[in-house]
């Protein structure tokens, strides 16, 4: 087992970590708009997915993390052993594959914050046109300003550049004097912030039925297959479970850490602040929409057009909108920002399990992110495809997770890997059947997903033709999911050599 | 507000924010 001297100060800083994780863009952008469009037969069913299958699985992760003190790829391969090493590549290469498109995110909550920053100033000392013009709908002003950051920007790029090597700078000072002091700042202010647009949008004229549409648990819909999928991917993807970021904080954990309390209380926190985000956008949205059926137009175009479009039109219109909007980008920025940080140090950790220094592994991983971040700040196109390949591809590093763990076995896993040091344990027989569960599901999931037909064409064009360039395509999935296993399986016994039997 | 919403807002925030709650006063307890 190599010797790991950095860790978390205490059980702070991993759950600080962990609810910086799991707290993204996916909180404020997607959870709102699904919750929104089922209600609470939705959240429900969400809440209900987080304990059986987002909190088995990262308890998981935290332990196998916690044990062997090593990255994903040495975590991974050590529990697996050298015939399985295979797996722990595939999981890194897909969390890999959501950084370099996640990169491109932060930059964009980074341009829109200034954005917003500029208005507010705008409108507090000067004669607040800029307000006006972004929230009159015929100026399409907003529409014209996401077109250009989207597509072909060299501002975009900018952006992404800059917050990457923020990013990199924090991570470059280790993970208590980087990580763990950031996320002290980064965490409360979040929620604060999040508490403040929710407080204001409730009592905006209108917004309570945003909180009607939120909250009505309509049986009827328990009965809609869509909506237990829904819920189950959402609270996997916004939790970060099968991502291989709790192993890496996991890996910096103190050896007397409690896995199961830690993650409980991560996994509850994130949907606090997911609960919080919808509750400051879905009233928000309501209340200023003409009608209820255009509020729930705005919610079906997207997860990028509600927030980089929508909301900020919205807010434009109402008094002291401004504010509120800075507020809210403000609050983006940050989940953008602390999410991009595990995800980065998951590929630091990996290199410096290759006894790459700390700074040259920082410099290697931000320089990656930078470079293959590119295509997708360059074309939205490539941004929604890589999404979707890596996005669906998470869910079959929880299976592979899931199968590494029943492999094991899961009683004997439970109690080697997770009860030692636990203040709160529970059942081994709840965490052995949702081990099972999650094999199943997911490899339905993934399944369900692809055949969902988000492309005309999924596996071959009109012409009969391979149609990898169309992004939502199963052939595009798969010949880019094929291309991460080869790499994983044909250099197995070179990972295994280098990074779990060192 | 209608009735059902109130009582689905009552059942959600409970479980996820009470949820919350209780295991970070967990968590404080045992770091004492």
């Amino acid at each position: 087992m190599a010797v790991q001297k950095e860790e978390f100060s205490n059980r702070w800083g991993i759950i600080l970590a962990a609810l910086g994780m799991a707290i993204g863009a996916g909180n404020l952008w997607r959870f709102p708009r699904i919750a929104g469009e089922y209600g609470g037969t939705f959240i429900i069913l969400w809440m209900f997915f987080l304990v059986v299958w987002s909190i088995p699985l990262l308890m998981a992760e935290l332990a196998i993390g916690k044990y062997y003190k090593k990255g994903t790829i040495g975590s991974l391969g050590s529990l697996g052993g050298k015939k399985y090493t295979w797996v722990g590549v595939f999981v890194t290469l897909v969390t890999i594959g959501i950084a370099f498109y996640y990169s491109v995110v932060t930059g964009w909550s980074l341009r829109y914050f200034m954005l917003n920053t500029q208005n507010l100033a705008e409108y507090i000392f000067g004669s607040g046109a800029m307000n006006d013009k972004i929230g009159d709908p015929d100026l399409n002003f907003l529409d014209n300003f996401w077109a250009g950051l989207s597509n072909s920007s060299w501002e975009a790029v900018l952006c992404y550049i800059i917050t990457i090597s923020l990013a990199i700078w924090v991570l470059g000072k280790g993970i208590k004097n980087g990580l763990e002091k950031v996320n002290k700042i980064l965490i409360p202010t979040l929620f604060i912030l999040l508490m403040v647009v929710s407080a204001f949008a409730i009592q905006m004229p209108g917004g309570y039925q945003g909180l009607e549409y939120l909250f009505t648990i309509d049986v009827e819909l328990f009965k809609d297959p869509k909506i237990w999928i829904e819920a189950i991917t959402d609270s996997a993807w916004s939790t970060g479970a099968g991502w291989g970021l709790m192993i890496t904080i996991g890996a910096f954990s103190r050896a007397k850490e409690d896995v199961t309390l830690n993650t409980f209380l991560g996994a509850f926190g994130n949907n606090t602040a997911a609960l919080l985000a919808a509750m400051a956008i879905l009233p928000a949205v309501f209340a200023m929409s003409a009608s209820a059926d255009e509020a729930i137009e705005f919610l079906h175009g997207g997860n990028t057009a509600l927030v980089f479009t929508v909301l900020p039109q919205l807010f434009a219109q109402m008094p002291g909108g401004p504010f509120l909007s800075w507020i809210f980008f403000g609050a983006f920025a940050m989940a953008a920002f602390s999410s991009i940080l595990p995800m980065l140090q998951l590929i630091i950790k990996n290199l410096t399990d290759y006894e790459i220094s700390k700074k040259k592994a920082a410099f290697i991983a931000g320089a990656a992110c930078i470079v293959a971040g590119f295509p997708s700040a360059w074309s939205l196109a490539v941004f929604e495809n890589q999404d979707w390949v890596w996005g669906v591809g998470l869910l079959v590093s929880g299976i592979f997770i899931a199968f590494l763990v029943l492999k094991y076995g899961p009683l004997k896993f439970k109690k080697d890997f997770i009860d030692e040091n636990s203040d709160f344990i529970v059942s081994k027989y709840y965490f052995a059947t949702m081990m099972g569960f999650i094999f199943f599901a997911g490899i339905f999931l993934t399944y369900w997903w692809m055949d969902q037909g988000y492309s005309e064409y999924p596996w071959f064009d009109a012409d009969g033709n391979w149609n990898v360039f169309d992004r939502f395509s199963n052939a595009s999935i798969i010949t880019q999911w094929g291309l991460a296993l080869l790499i994983a399986v044909t250099l197995n016994g070179w990972f295994y050599k280098k990074f779990v039997k060192r | 507000m209608s009735q059902e919403a109130i009582i689905g807002m009552i059942i959600c925030l409970t479980i996820t924010v009470g949820g919350f709650l209780f295991f970070l006063r967990m968590a404080i307890k045992a770091d004492k």
